[in-house]
């Protein structure tokens, strides 16, 4: 690329000639102590608390604690380049970040400086970071559907946009992969994603970028992230940046989605800064306002009214646990924020089904509201159905003796486990969600064997989109799933089921 | 003004040593209040400043009154061998109830305290000047009437060169900078013309890749 270097010199002149001067006025203090992330200041009077203030390095902090003789800082950035008694000034703005199409397709860290090596984020659009949530005349009760693409999450804890739905479980059960996928199911929904990498190794938001890039969701998502080795205070204002910059597309009458990945390594940051701080500790040390740490975070996830444009933000906040100890301080905090939880147990996942979802306790509090019509009726007792379906499996493995009845209910709920497993960024089209979940509620799948359910759901699928696509077609204009539509589908189930024997039958004979 | 001589040779900074500076607050108000009412304070200041003096010259003196190795008493028998009939009564009563109460090092931040708390009294108000190249009377002289009218109080200068200004003025009022000095301005020009230039160099290469976009 070339410039004309004639021209950038006449706009510096301009630059210069225009330029006028006025006296910088600052308040100004100096640094007693410096470490950790934080950093103690003598002076600055008159800072207002939140303040964004810069050390001579070029480094911006944050009023944090305003104490009688001095000023908490935590400092957003290298705080190796600070030195004690140097100068500190005080901005009087609060601390923003860039938003709008200029940050999508990005990586960013959470001051909004590009990770990814594309040049330069150019827009005059800003947000605060910290925003106060609309109030209840603002909003509206969820309405629409958010597809995340996972059939067992659609049929049972169905989520709306608008909804906070907690991701939570041990680590490596899939927390992560729920979120991923449900982004990638954005790609034709034109739902804006966020992800906000907090706490997570540089490598795995690597892997998340890459598979985010492969899948095609680098064009609608934006990556926010302040990895294990960034400072605390990145870390924990990380989710509030990521907030902000997915608010503006609510702002617009716009839908989004954002992940935070993970809110307990957000609380781990905000601990340490506040025990710097001097803060007094609460339970597990944590301080007294890490409730309102994580509340005033997600509260900003809402559904407007339609008079402020009836976007939307939905977000899915992801907590980890140890040893599946939801009775936590954090765990429990944050379950009773959000409106429902996804449940992720190591058993389950280990034991091949995945998402290792426990249908029992994971429940969605307002997302059935904004569940299509057909997937309601098809999906109805799902989850009351699989959760019982779990404690008769319990009482058959003491080896007595079934009726035919328990014997069948058995089978069927073997069946809907085989049929709600689904591989990882693989989403699926909502419409294929209700046929899967159709033949199998409805016992089409009970003489199928275990280990031929998926290549059955796979194989129906094709089938249902090459030849009968007109059903298909029905269902996706109408959302509905009627007696006419539902007695074509049976017809076209049990045309499939003779293909699919024969085929068997074919493969048999060879072998 | 020169320099203060006290601030630069004391081992802590207690310009921003915010716990002995709240010590020598609560020694300093009893310490003016004494005064007042024996109608002595301007003698009784000139003597905590000499004493201030001696202690930059007597570094071991200075030592002396700090060190918690030796007892309070011992000190008080100290200070009214050395001190009696050659300074106020008031005064030497105070270093002995400072010395009894084991607070010798904190002499530097009562001055600075009682120094705060006279300027409150009368109406002064500090203000450090720093220039490119020292500063002529007349322009002192300038600089104090213009100050006066802004602040309220009668100006006290602490002059301070630094060539790094490259040219103009710079005051500090309490916490408050006004910087009118050329560097900054420099400072500021540079930062802003980058601005531009980067908007600019962004501008065009969008319209010349329209597809890529960011």
């Amino acid at each position: 690329m070339k410039f004309n270097a004639d021209e950038i010199a006449s706009v510096l002149q301009q630059e210069i000639e225009q330029y006028e001067a006025q006296i910088d006025v600052r308040e100004v203090g100096r640094v007693l102590e410096v470490g950790d992330g934080i950093a103690r200041v003598y002076g600055l009077s008159g800072v207002m608390a939140g303040e964004m203030v810069e050390f001579p390095s070029g480094v911006n902090g944050l009023a944090f604690n305003l104490e009688e003789h001095s000023v908490g800082i935590i400092i957003l950035g290298d705080f190796l380049s600070i030195n004690e008694g140097d100068e500190v000034r005080s901005t009087g703005r609060l601390l923003s970040v860039p938003v709008g199409d200029a940050v999508i397709g990005r990586v960013v860290d959470p001051l909004g400086n590009p990770l990814d090596g594309k040049g330069p984020i150019v827009t005059a659009e800003r947000r605060p970071v910290e925003f106060m949530a609309p109030g209840i005349a603002g909003r509206q009760p969820v309405r629409e559907p958010l597809q995340t693409g996972i059939k067992a999450i659609d049929a049972m804890t169905p989520i709306g946009r608008g909804q906070r739905e907690l991701i939570i479980g041990d680590r490596k059960t899939g927390k992560t992969a729920i979120g991923i996928d449900a982004i990638i199911n954005q790609r034709q929904s034109g739902v804006k994603c966020f992800y906000v990498a907090v706490g997570q190794k540089e490598s795995t938001v690597a892997t998340v970028v890459e598979a985010l890039r492969r899948n095609g969701a680098m064009d609608y998502t934006t990556v926010v992230v302040a990895g294990a080795s960034d400072p605390a205070p990145l870390q924990y204002v990380a989710p509030y940046a990521g907030t902000a910059m997915a608010e503006f597309f609510m702002y617009k009458g716009q839908h989004a989605l954002i992940v935070y990945d993970d809110l307990s390594k957000q609380a781990v940051a905000y601990r340490q800064l506040s025990l710097l701080m001097r803060r007094p500790p609460g339970r597990e040390a944590y301080p007294g306002d890490v409730f309102y740490c994580h509340s005033r975070l997600l509260e900003r996830s809402a559904k407007l009214s339609d008079a402020l444009g009836g976007g939307s933000l939905t977000s899915l906040p992801i907590i980890e646990t140890l040893e599946g100890e939801v009775s936590a301080y954090i765990p429990t905090n944050v379950i009773s924020i959000t409106d429902g939880q996804i449940y992720l147990q190591p058993d389950l996942f280990f034991a091949g089904q995945r998402p290792a979802m426990n249908a029992g306790i994971s429940v969605s509090r307002v997302g059935g509201a904004a569940q299509i019509p057909a997937m309601k009726k098809v999906a109805g007792g799902l989850r009351l159905d699989l959760a019982a379906f779990r404690e008769l499996e319990a009482f058959a493995q003491l080896g007595t003796d079934l009726d035919a009845a328990t014997q069948a209910r058995l089978d069927r709920g073997y069946r809907m486990i085989e049929l709600l497993k689904q591989g990882q960024y693989q989403p699926m089209d909502v419409i294929d969600e209700v046929l899967s979940i159709y033949a199998g509620t409805r016992g089409h799948l009970d003489k199928i064997p275990r280990d031929q359910v998926a290549d059955w759901e796979r194989g129906f699928l094709t089938f249902m989109h090459e030849q009968k696509s007109e059903i298909r077609e029905k269902i996706a204009s109408t959302k509905k799933l009627d007696d006419d539509t539902a007695a074509a589908l049976e017809t076209a189930i049990a045309e499939f089921q003779k293909q699919f024997a024969g085929k068997k039958q074919e493969v048999a004979a060879k072998a | 003004m020169p320099e203060d001589a006290y601030l630069a040779s004391s081992l802590v900074d207690h310009d921003i040593d915010v716990g002995a500076y709240r010590v020598g607050m609560v020694y300093g108000k009893a310490l003016l209040a004494a005064t007042e009412k024996a109608g002595n304070t301007d003698e009784v200041m000139d003597e905590l400043d000499q004493l201030i003096d001696l202690l930059v010259k007597q570094p071991k003196i200075d030592e002396i009154m700090a060190s918690g190795m030796i007892a309070g008493d011992r000190k008080v028998a100290m200070v009214e061998r050395v001190l009696a009939g050659r300074v106020t009564p008031i005064f030497l009563n105070f270093l002995k109830v400072v010395a009894s109460h084991g607070r010798g090092g904190f002499l530097r931040a009562i001055r600075k305290a009682v120094r705060d708390l006279r300027d409150q009294q009368r109406g002064h108000v500090r203000v450090q000047v720093t220039t490119a190249v020292p500063l002529d009377e007349g322009l002192v002289e300038r600089i104090r009437n213009q100050l006066r009218g802004m602040l309220g109080g009668e100006p006290v200068l602490a002059q301070k060169v630094d060539p790094d200004l490259i040219g103009g003025l710079v005051f500090r009022v309490g916490d408050t900078v006004y910087d009118g000095s050329v560097a900054t301005r420099l400072a500021q020009l540079k930062s802003q013309m980058i601005d531009r230039s980067i908007h600019e160099i962004q501008r065009r290469r969008d319209r010349l890749s329209p597809a890529t976009g960011n």
